[in-house]
């Protein structure tokens, strides 16, 4: 489970977080929705300890996440995959390459069992084998964002996190990844936070959704709290579905 | 009623004139702590260092091999200009033999050390920051911490270690070539023949001079990929925050090459 109590953050002279509140539970996914540029991506990096909040409580697992070491820090980013906006592949290393160097550098695995690993995480994400030796320059927006989850999953993380996954893609590929973030819940069993500000795709994905609105959550609850809301700022997101 | 004026002040005007170099003073010391922090960190976590040997080899051939056309070049015309000029510089009472003895000694002791440091600052260092920069603003070092890598260990040592390893072994090469170089224009323009220049070298070479201006490389290997990794971990922004920060590393590093330069002859020689 995750937790977060009472986080505030400021970056200069702006205030991003003003004493927001989550849970997210076991094996669910709750989605993050809000505009863009608002926060939520250093929500997301806040849970992994990428970066630290200003004030608050960042619990994963019963541990609290500010107060750990470096080193207890990387281990406890062995239960997480993050999946990056821009997918953040490494440019300089193939495909499949950008799969195995976790775990060439975290397992005890042979050659032939992560190049298993890796053919069965591009399996998972629809790819087919023979992307692996593709450098990522030479794959399509789409195509980089499964490289990236299968990168993720790579080491089988208990926590899934997803950084607005269907930004920039067009519909058709968009819905493809939507149905894979359902897969890694169904196939892997992962409780996953998705950040987005695309409702579509969230009604898709998410079991819970948290609006987040001038740094807090103004509404957390289900697909049905969220479409009979009377909220003005959260009508906003669900009309902008209806008009999609 | 009139309302409060607006306009600064004499006072406001004079705060604001000394607070300008203050915030300079302080931002130059704030990037000094954080890059001893980072030299820390890596120096801390050195143990590190093997399991990225991989890494470490590609760096050599990327800031070495890949270096030798240029250090080549510019050495051989180092030491052409030096013995033409040197030739050009002294009476015809002296004898010709100094020639190849005043290549010698600035050859090896400066010129080579400063002008290899000088291209490579803007080759190297410049490729440095721009590969992390970019890397920092496509979330590429996010990516590497969430994957749980030390980015420092990943990225920076085997840099700097392939610096350190390779300046040395470029500054040689271009100490021989140049030494070369210096024989040839001293033969083809200034007219003094190859015995001559070469009794010359023989009479002033010390090893010690070598050893210095390997020390001295060293030291620039360190300086350049050092400031360069540093610059590239701040990037902020996009495009044009990578292109400020090449800029800065270029500047940066040339200005350190010359100071850390006079620093060196001041203690050793």
């Amino acid at each position: 489970m995750i937790q977060l109590t009472n986080i505030w953050k400021k970056f200069g002279e702006k205030q991003v977080h003003n004493g927001l509140n989550l849970e997210v539970r076991d094996h669910e996914t709750m989605v993050i929705i809000g505009r863009s540029g608002g926060g939520k991506s250093v929500l997301l990096k806040m849970i992994i300890g990428l970066i630290k909040p200003d004030s608050g409580s960042i619990i994963v697992d019963g541990k609290e996440v500010t107060a750990l070491t470096y080193r207890q820090l990387q281990r406890l980013r062995f239960k997480f995959g993050f999946l990056f906006q821009g997918a953040a592949l490494f440019d300089s290393m193939t495909v499949g390459q950008n799969i195995e160097l976790a775990l060439r550098r975290h397992s005890d695995f042979k050659d032939a069992d992560i190049a298993e690993r890796v053919s069965y995480a591009l399996e998972l994400v629809k790819l087919e084998k023979s992307v692996e030796y593709l450098m990522p320059s030479s794959i399509s927006g789409g195509m980089k964002k499964r490289v990236g989850l299968a990168r993720a999953i790579a080491l089988t993380p208990k926590y899934m996190l997803y950084d607005e996954p269907t930004t920039g893609l067009d519909v058709e590929t968009a819905d493809g990844i939507n149905l894979l973030i359902n897969e890694m819940k169904t196939t892997l069993g992962v409780t996953s936070v998705v950040v987005t500000h695309d409702i579509h795709s969230a009604f898709v994905v998410g079991d819970r959704f948290a609006i987040f609105e001038n740094g807090q959550f103004i509404m957390t609850g289900t697909k049905d709290d969220i479409r009979n809301s009377q909220n003005p700022e959260v009508r906003k997101y669900i009309e902008s579905d209806i008009q999609t | 009623m009139t309302e409060p004026s607006n306009a600064p002040t004499l006072l406001s005007r004079t705060a604001e004139l000394f607070s300008q170099p203050g915030r300079v003073i302080l931002t130059f010391f704030e990037h000094l702590g954080r890059y001893m922090g980072t030299i820390g960190w890596m120096l801390y976590n050195f143990r590190n260092a093997k399991e990225y040997s991989g890494n470490i080899l590609q760096q050599m051939v990327m800031i070495g091999n890949n270096s030798i056309p240029i250090v080549l070049f510019v050495s051989t015309f180092v030491g052409m200009v030096t013995a033409v000029q040197s030739s050009y510089q002294l009476y015809e009472w002296i004898p010709r033999t100094v020639v190849g003895a005043l290549v010698t000694k600035s050859v090896l002791l400066e010129l080579t050390p400063l002008l290899t440091a000088l291209v490579l600052a803007g080759k190297v260092g410049a490729t440095i920051t721009a590969e992390l920069g970019t890397m920092r603003v496509t979330e590429q070092i996010d990516a590497l911490e969430a994957l749980a890598f030390d980015p420092v260990s990943f990225l920076i040592t085997p840099r700097v270690l392939a610096g350190i390893f390779m300046f040395p072994i470029l500054v040689i090469f271009g100490d021989l070539v140049a030494l070369l170089g210096g024989m040839f224009g001293a033969a083809t323009i200034a007219g003094i023949p190859v015995e001559a220049f070469i009794d010359g070298m023989k009479d002033s070479f010390e090893s010690r001079d070598a050893f210095f201006g390997i020390i001295k490389a060293t030291v620039f290997g360190f300086i350049i990929t050092s400031v360069s990794c540093y610059q590239g971990f701040q990037v902020q922004g996009g495009s044009e925050g990578v292109g400020k920060a090449t800029m800065n590393t270029v500047v940066l590093t040339c200005l350190s090459v010359v100071v850390m330069d006079f620093i060196l002859a001041s203690v050793l020689l």
